[in-house]
């Protein structure tokens, strides 16, 4: 596979505030890759920096090869669809899509033809003449990804493109913008802050936080496998136990268990998922089970969640199936376990490997200086 | 309703005062505009349309109301594309002191029309300050005459006067503009020009007439700078009518003008509601 | 910091956007700057630096006299116009009338219909209702285009306002007196001050209504006015300069206070 973008060294500062530390990102061709992070991460600056609206103090961005740091978006054969759809609202439907054809000189009957090509990819032949305001969230959702792939970019940006729509919608439109990736067979790049989404579309997911990308991986790996405190917190729910690792085994508040893992000896932070944990009501014969007593409990719909409070004072959350909820009832003191193999742990004052972190410590520093500097040329 | 008698002490006073002090002085005026004077100037209660016959009949009369439209056609064009080029900087490019900029565009509005009148005739007479300065540097050995007292410099005070109105509404027009649009065009690769006239300028549409309409209608009813700036030649429409209810004392025809005046200026106003409403794609969402 | 290419779309917007500024200011930096001129001709060269117009112009009984005028006819204009406006802008707030629209615009008349109709129509209507023109009619005159001022402003806000406020406030048991004095009124405080600042600084340089309005008594621009008419006395840049460090001062608090949204000029 060839690469589609490729970040090297990429920084980016706004005045002083630095926003992306060092990052290097590559994105496969054909690959759906989601930003995925809370809001100020940096996703969205490194979307534009893609797409060309922001250009990187420091780094270079490259396109199949070519680099194309310093092109001003319209020279880029990149497309973006925007948070907010960003449809010209002096034009109509078929304007906004045949906008980007026009700017490449396409007329008459050729262009028509694309426009009516893109419009019924995304269903919306019958809407081509009315205004954007004349249509739903949905329907200006479809026609800001009609605008964007008739022009048939390298690279589909997507900026939060689901974020107004309800549940319901959002889920459909997850479903067809897959299956658009298929169709089309080019890169997407997706910014999301819903983790549900990522893990849905992804082929791979950066998750980010504070401008570094603390994990790259399949929504599978990054689901079951965190590699740090952050992405073990941000993905999905985790109940955070703190033990120490002699090697072998991992001990914590009254249990031990064995554990593989790329792991140095020292003290750890232990990450188990409230759907991987078993809830015994007497002390089972066999392994490991922490005594907890039960404070409290929720009802989620699908699932109930039990709130234990383990004789360390540490708080764990359980999931349990609603048709088992009422063994549970009256119960005071449970006994948890799980398999070793759904365990995570990482080991504590590092959420990176603590080389890189002190050499980016390094450069921001002497980015900062440049920057600084840049101000009196 | 329970509350009509708060609302008749709240709103009494304000529609009263329009009736009495507006609309029925407006009313005044048109009803005299169908009275006919005497030989000794003395009005004369009558239904007659005598007076619009002599405005549209007197060439000096129709005339000027042409060349007053067009000087302030001229005027209305000029301080458009004096606007535009400042209000997008303003708006797009400025970005640490956008706050001075922006109160540096309005304050003109507030500094004195006659003061503002007053410098170009400083500026412009023929010993005033340009002619002394090209004599100085020895670009010309006598004044040039044409400066002051002439169409062209009613036209260039005029400007200077009306920039500022034109300004304000193009710029909040250009502010009201998205930026994602923007880059939404230049991420469909439109250049920056042709952003600019695809996106940019149909979207401040409505700024941009509400803009030249003031412009516009202030430069047909300013008598002032005419008297000032302008020269026995430059007569301008609303100086005739002044003139009409002074020196001339023939208010009849005074009126007449008045409501043709006033007529021109609604449908000019009306016009341009119409235009800024089809265009407001951005405020009707 | 890669090298990037001279941007000359940059360029030119910025030249063009100084020269508009320019011709913007010129004038009115050659009026501040020859104010301090020592000679009678404003010339160029300037030869020199002096106060004498500023000494010329604090000695001008006429002119004093119309700067008192023009005080009081727009402080008694504003007040007036901030009474009435405010509390029809309550009104046409709160409720609904028959021809609302057509009232609307009839209040923006003054301001969108040129000055000198107005001015010539209140002329010669005015004689009819007993008032001679005299100062009272200036402050009448002044008083009706300043009402739309205050009128459309704190209209303005009014609608920006929370309608629940009010229900909200009567719900904690306040009666409509109360909540008018310690909901309605606190909110609106900043568009009153705001327009009142913006109708004296204009009703100051009010000329076509004041012009046919006024009989012996001059406002401070129709004397200016006047004296232009007899020839250019360097004493008026002096009164210039004055008059744009007050617009200065005003603008300054207006824009601390006005609605920015609806500021009409």
């Amino acid at each position: 596979m060839t690469n589609s973008i490729e970040l090297k060294n990429v920084t980016k500062f706004f005045g002083p505030n630095c926003v992306i530390p060092t990052l290097d990102l590559t994105i496969q061709q054909g690959e759906f890759l989601t930003l995925l992070g809370p809001s100020g991460c940096g996703k969205t600056t490194l979307l534009r920096m893609i797409a060309g609206f922001e250009t990187p103090t420091t780094g270079r961005v490259f396109l199949e090869g070519d680099d194309i740091t310093n092109l001003p978006p319209y020279n880029r054969n990149v497309n973006t669809v925007f948070q907010n759809y960003a449809l010209f609202p002096h034009l109509h439907v078929f304007d906004n899509v045949a906008y980007g054809l026009k700017q490449k000189g396409y007329t008459g009957e050729k262009l028509k033809t694309a426009v009516y090509d893109a419009l019924e990819m995304v269903q919306m032949a019958d809407f081509a003449r009315r205004k954007p305001k004349e249509l739903s969230g949905g329907q200006q959702q479809r026609i800001a990804l009609a605008r964007a792939i008739i022009n048939k970019p390298k690279v589909l940006l997507l900026d939060e493109p689901l974020a107004a729509l309800d549940l319901k919608l959002r889920k459909q439109m997850q479903f067809e913008l897959k299956q658009l990736h298929q169709q089309l067979g080019i890169t997407f790049v997706f910014v999301t802050h819903d983790q549900e989404e990522a893990l849905t579309m992804s082929d791979r997911i950066a998750v980010m936080n504070k401008g570094v990308i603390e994990q790259l991986d399949a929504p599978q790996n990054i689901y079951d496998h965190p590699k740090t405190k952050f992405v073990a917190d941000f993905v999905g729910e985790n109940n955070t136990l703190s033990g120490f690792y002699d090697g072998q085994t991992v001990s914590a508040s009254g249990f031990s268990i064995p554990f593989q893992g790329d792991l140095q000896p020292g003290d750890v932070q232990l990450f188990i998922r409230p759907e991987h944990i078993y809830v015994h009501l007497k002390e089972p014969e066999h392994g490991f089970a922490i005594r907890s007593n039960v404070v409290g409990k929720t009802f989620l719909g699908h699932l109930w969640k039990i709130h234990c409070q383990t004789t360390n004072n540490e708080m764990i959350d359980v999931s349990v199936k609603p048709d088992q909820i009422s063994k549970i009832d009256g119960v005071s003191t449970v006994f948890l376990s799980w398999e070793s193999d759904k365990m995570n742990a990482i080991a504590v004052a590092s959420g990176r490997p603590a080389l890189t972190s002190s050499k980016s410590l390094f450069w921001n520093y002497n980015l900062l200086i440049m920057n600084k500097l840049q101000l009196f040329y | 309703m329970k509350l009509k008698p708060t609302f008749y002490f709240l709103f009494m006073p304000l529609a009263l005062w329009m009736l009495v002090f507006l609309v029925l002085p407006y009313g005044q005026v048109f009803v005299q505009s169908f009275y006919t004077v005497d030989d000794f100037g003395t009005l004369q209660p009558a239904f007659s349309l005598d007076s619009y016959q002599r405005f549209f009949t007197k060439e000096l009369y129709y005339k000027t109301l042409f060349k007053t439209f067009g000087l302030s056609l001229i005027v209305t064009a000029v301080a458009l594309l004096l606007s535009v080029p400042l209000a997008y900087y303003i708006a797009f490019k400025a970005t640490s002191n956008k706050t001075l900029l922006y109160t540096l565009i309005i304050l003109p509005l507030w500094v004195s029309y006659i003061v503002r009148a007053y410098a170009w005739k400083t500026i412009l007479g023929s010993a005033g300050i340009l002619n002394s300065f090209l004599m100085y540097v020895g670009l010309i050995n006598s004044p040039i005459e044409v400066l002051l007292y002439s169409d062209l410099s009613v036209v260039i005070g005029m400007v200077h006067i009306y920039t500022p109105f034109v300004l304000m509404p193009i710029y909040t027009a250009f502010e009201q503009i998205p930026v994602s649009l923007v880059e939404a065009s230049k991420d469909l690769g439109a250049s920056r020009l042709r952003t600019f006239l695809n996106i940019v300028l149909p979207l401040s549409l409505p700024g941009i007439i509400a803009g030249g309409t003031f412009a516009f209608v202030l430069s047909l009813g300013d008598f002032l700078a005419p008297i000032l700036l302008g020269g026995s030649n430059t007569l301008f429409i609303a100086t005739i009518f002044q003139n009409m209810f002074g020196t001339s004392n023939d208010k009849p025809l005074g009126s007449a003008i008045g409501i043709v005046l006033l007529v021109v200026v609604l449908v000019v106003l009306e016009l341009s509601a119409r235009g800024e409403r089809k265009y407001s794609s951005l405020t009707s969402r | 910091m890669s090298p990037k290419k001279i941007d000359f779309l940059n360029i030119l917007i910025g030249a063009l956007a100084l020269g508009v500024m320019f011709f913007i200011y010129f004038p009115m930096a050659i009026v501040v700057l020859y104010s301090f001129n020592p000679e009678t001709v404003n010339a160029f060269p300037m030869r020199g630096f002096s106060l004498k117009w500023y000494e010329t112009m604090a000695q001008n009984q006429s002119l004093l006299n119309s700067l008192k005028i023009s005080g009081l006819i727009g402080i008694f204009g504003t007040l007036m116009a901030l009474v009435i406006g405010t509390m029809g802008a309550l009104a046409m707030n709160k409720f609904n009338f028959k021809l609302k629209r057509t009232f609307e615009r009839i209040v923006l008349l003054p301001i969108t219909l040129p000055g000198i109709l107005t001015g010539v129509a209140m002329l010669s209507f005015f004689p009819l209702l007993g008032i001679s023109i005299s100062l009272k009619a200036v402050v009448i005159g002044h008083t009706t285009f300043l009402i739309c001022l205050v009128v459309t402003q704190v209209y303005a806000r009014l609608k920006r306002l929370d309608p629940y406020l009010e229900e909200a406030a009567a719900d904690l048991g306040s009666t409509p007196w109360q909540t008018f004095w310690r909901v309605t009124l606190p909110n609106i405080k900043t568009a009153m001050i705001g327009s009142a600042l913006l109708a004296f600084t204009l009703s100051l340089d009010e000329i076509p209504i004041t012009f046919f309005l006024t009989a012996q008594d001059n406002t401070l621009p129709i004397e200016i006015y006047a004296m232009l008419r007899r020839g250019i006395t360097p004493e008026v840049n002096a009164i210039s300069t004055l008059i744009f460090v007050l617009s200065l001062v005003a603008l300054v608090l207006s824009v601390k206070y006005g609605e920015r949204e609806t500021k009409i000029v």
